[in-house]
Order: structure tokens, then sequence, then C-alpha cells
């Protein structure tokens, strides 16, 4: 095989596996959308027992998805339309660390309320950012953006253990495909 | 005489109706385990669950695992909790079949899991089938000392449901499910299974 033919094949296996792999394209989508996310209208739920420097994450969180689109911004007051509820849960008997109820349901369009939950008996425990991962990572689901198993990527299913998002990647802030994953919902 | 058969019915309608009463009292507060200011059932809504901390191998569960069961669900009851009082648990009485660690066979144990049905409310977790009374599984289990309660390591990483004396991960049950497991159990003997543990 001479040099030339060894190029072209080279280069047209290049562009096959780059076009079924999907290479670039890292963000995975539930399918469903709020209306319009600008705004979403959000609660956080705190405590009133004198911890809410925990939520500081969330208003971290929050801040580290703004400005992703124009057409997506927060809006913090207690009643309003398309609410996002940041509540939390303290619960000792399950493993989850973070959870998100998407109503009616994360396929849906147009969503009509969110409410996405820390679970405290972990959390309380985690650094600021380990936390703020989590609560960004709620906040993509709120978004609209699905799981991505198992890269450096907020949407990334486990905060630790095996290919874990914040313990192997220390990842805590939305990605650069992440963010273009809220764009081809929203648009730019 | 009609004195006393008016008093004798009095008692027996006040005794019927208290213990009546008490049994509602108890019946309510059973659907609202885990928070006392819960008043509604909370929406029907698929969960997405986020896990604190995800094994990656069976070797890693079977070190992680405080108890490791063949277990068969007996009853369950469901319950609102969280903070917004949003999410529905369901608490499951699970007889030990097997006991390969940190149990007794014969023994009875809870296991916790989110997600349930209460009235005409159903949560589910995607990639956390609900499990119902009958389903036999083997379950990696973590205690919580404080509670006596086990929780399934990692929900769908921590469970392998049993048909017909065959073993499978829940992602090979539930294919058009986004359950993210970097293993596929197809059916293996139990006993082959259990001999890999």
């Amino acid at each position: 095989m001479n040099r030339r033919n060894f190029t072209m094949i080279f280069l047209v296996t290049t562009l096959v596996y780059g076009s079924l792999v999907h290479i670039g394209h890292g963000y995975v989508l539930e399918g469903g959308r709020w209306s319009s996310a600008n705004p979403v209208t959000y609660y956080n739920d705190r405590d009133s027992d004198g911890t809410l420097n925990k939520y500081v994450s969330y208003a971290n969180a929050l801040s580290s998805w703004s400005g992703v689109s124009s057409q997506v911004s927060w809006s913090g007051t207690r009643y309003g339309s398309q609410m996002a509820y940041l509540s939390w849960d303290n619960n000792p008997n399950v493993q989850w660390d973070g959870a998100s109820q998407i109503i009616p349901s994360p396929s849906s369009n147009p969503y009509t309320s969110t409410n996405s939950y820390v679970n405290r008996y972990y959390t309380d425990g985690y650094a600021d950012n380990e936390r703020q991962s989590v609560m960004g990572h709620e906040l993509g689901h709120v978004l609209g953006l699905d799981h991505y198993c198992c890269p450096a990527a907020l949407m990334n299913t486990g905060t630790c253990g095996y290919q874990g998002r914040w313990c192997t990647y220390g990842v805590y802030t939305p990605q650069a495909d992440e963010k273009n994953g809220v764009i081809a919902i929203y648009g730019s | 005489m009609p004195l006393l058969l008016f008093f004798a019915m009095t008692a027996t309608l006040l005794l019927v109706g208290g213990s009546l009463s008490w049994g509602a009292l108890n019946q309510t507060n059973s659907a609202t385990q885990g928070n006392a200011i819960c008043g509604s059932t909370p929406p029907s809504s698929e969960l997405i669950l986020d896990w604190a901390y995800r094994y990656g191998s069976i070797a890693s569960m079977k070190t992680a695992a405080d108890t490791i069961i063949v277990g068969q669900v007996l009853s369950e009851e469901s319950f609102v909790s969280g903070h917004a009082c949003t999410l529905i648990y369901t608490k499951y009485t699970v007889l030990v079949r097997t006991a390969m660690h940190g149990a007794t066979a014969g023994s009875v144990i809870s296991i916790v899991q989110t997600g349930g049905v209460l009235g005409a409310s159903r949560q589910e977790a995607r990639d956390d089938p609900l499990m119902s009374v009958g389903n036999v599984a083997v379950m990696f289990l973590h205690l919580n000392k404080q509670t006596g309660s086990y929780a399934i390591l990692s929900g769908p990483e921590g469970r392998f449901p049993i048909t017909n004396g065959l073993v499978y991960s829940l992602n090979v049950l539930y294919p058009d499910r986004p359950i993210d497991l970097p293993w596929r159990i197809s059916g293996d003997p139990l006993d082959t299974f259990i001999a890999e543990i």
C-alpha cells in the first residue's frame, strides 16, 4: 500500500468514525423543556435551623448556569409560574445525594414545575465545591439535561467512587458541551 | 335494668368508635412517616436519582456491603418525606432466604427504597424500578445502625433480581430504561452467581 492510499483510508475511516460516535457532543437531553426558560422561578427551601451556609452552594450553582444562554435566567421568589423548588431531605436509609422530580415528566413539553432535593445526610459533610457539584447537577436536570455516563461532566451520574463527577474529575460547574446542550434546547 | 343496658351499649359504642379512630389515626401516621407536616399526597412523578457513590464492580460492592443476601419481599409500606413533602419512599419487609454475608437465613429485615405508590400517586426512579411483594433478588446492603434499616448499595448497582432461579442485572431486565451499569448479568444460575461473589 502506497502512502497516498494509506492516507486516504485513514482520512475516510476517521471521518466515518467521527460521524458515528458524535465526538464532541457531550450531553444527553431529557427530551422535555420549559416553554420558556426566561426566567425559571426558583424557591430555595432553606432550613430554619441556622445552617444557611450550606446553601451558598445553591447560589453558586445557580450562578454557574446563568449566562449559558440569553434565553435562560433564574428569578428567586416564593410563588410564581415555572417553579423550580430547591429543597432537601435528610435520609440515611437511601444512597442518593441528589434527586429531581420533573413534573409532569422529564420528556414532557412544557415542564410545569420541578422539585430538586439534596440529601443532607451526605451533602452536609461535603466540601463546598463538592456540594455545588450535586446542586449544579440537579439544576442541569431542571433545565432539561439527562445523565451522561461517566466522563468529566457535571451531568455524570455519581459524585464519588467509580468515575465520579467530583471525586474522580473534580467537576462542579457545567462543562462546555453541557452549556451547548442547554443552548440546543433554548437557543443562544 | 334499662339504665344498665343503656350504659353497657354506650360503653360498647365508645370502645368500638375509639378503636376505629385510633386505627384511622395510625393509618394516617404510616402514610406520612418521616415528616409529620406532610399533609397531602404528592404528585406522581418520574424520579431522577443521583448516587453519592458508584461501586463500579461486584468485587467493590462485596467489600463495601454490610450484608449480602438472597431476599424475598414480604410486604411494603409507602410514606411521604422530604422537606417539601413531595418524595415517596417505601419500606419493604424482606425475608432473608440465603445469607452470604452479615445476616441470618430466616430472619426478616427492613429495606428502604426511594419511590412508591400512595393512593393514586406513583413515583419511581428511572434507573431503580420499584420492588414489589414476592420479588426475590440478590442484594448488596448497607446497614444504617441508627435506624436499623438497610439500603441497597447505589440502587440499581446492588440489586440482582432472580427469575426462575436465574440472576439478572437491572439493565438486562429493563433495556428501555437509562440504567448505567458497568456489567450485564443475563440469566446466570443462582448457584454460579453466588459462588462468584
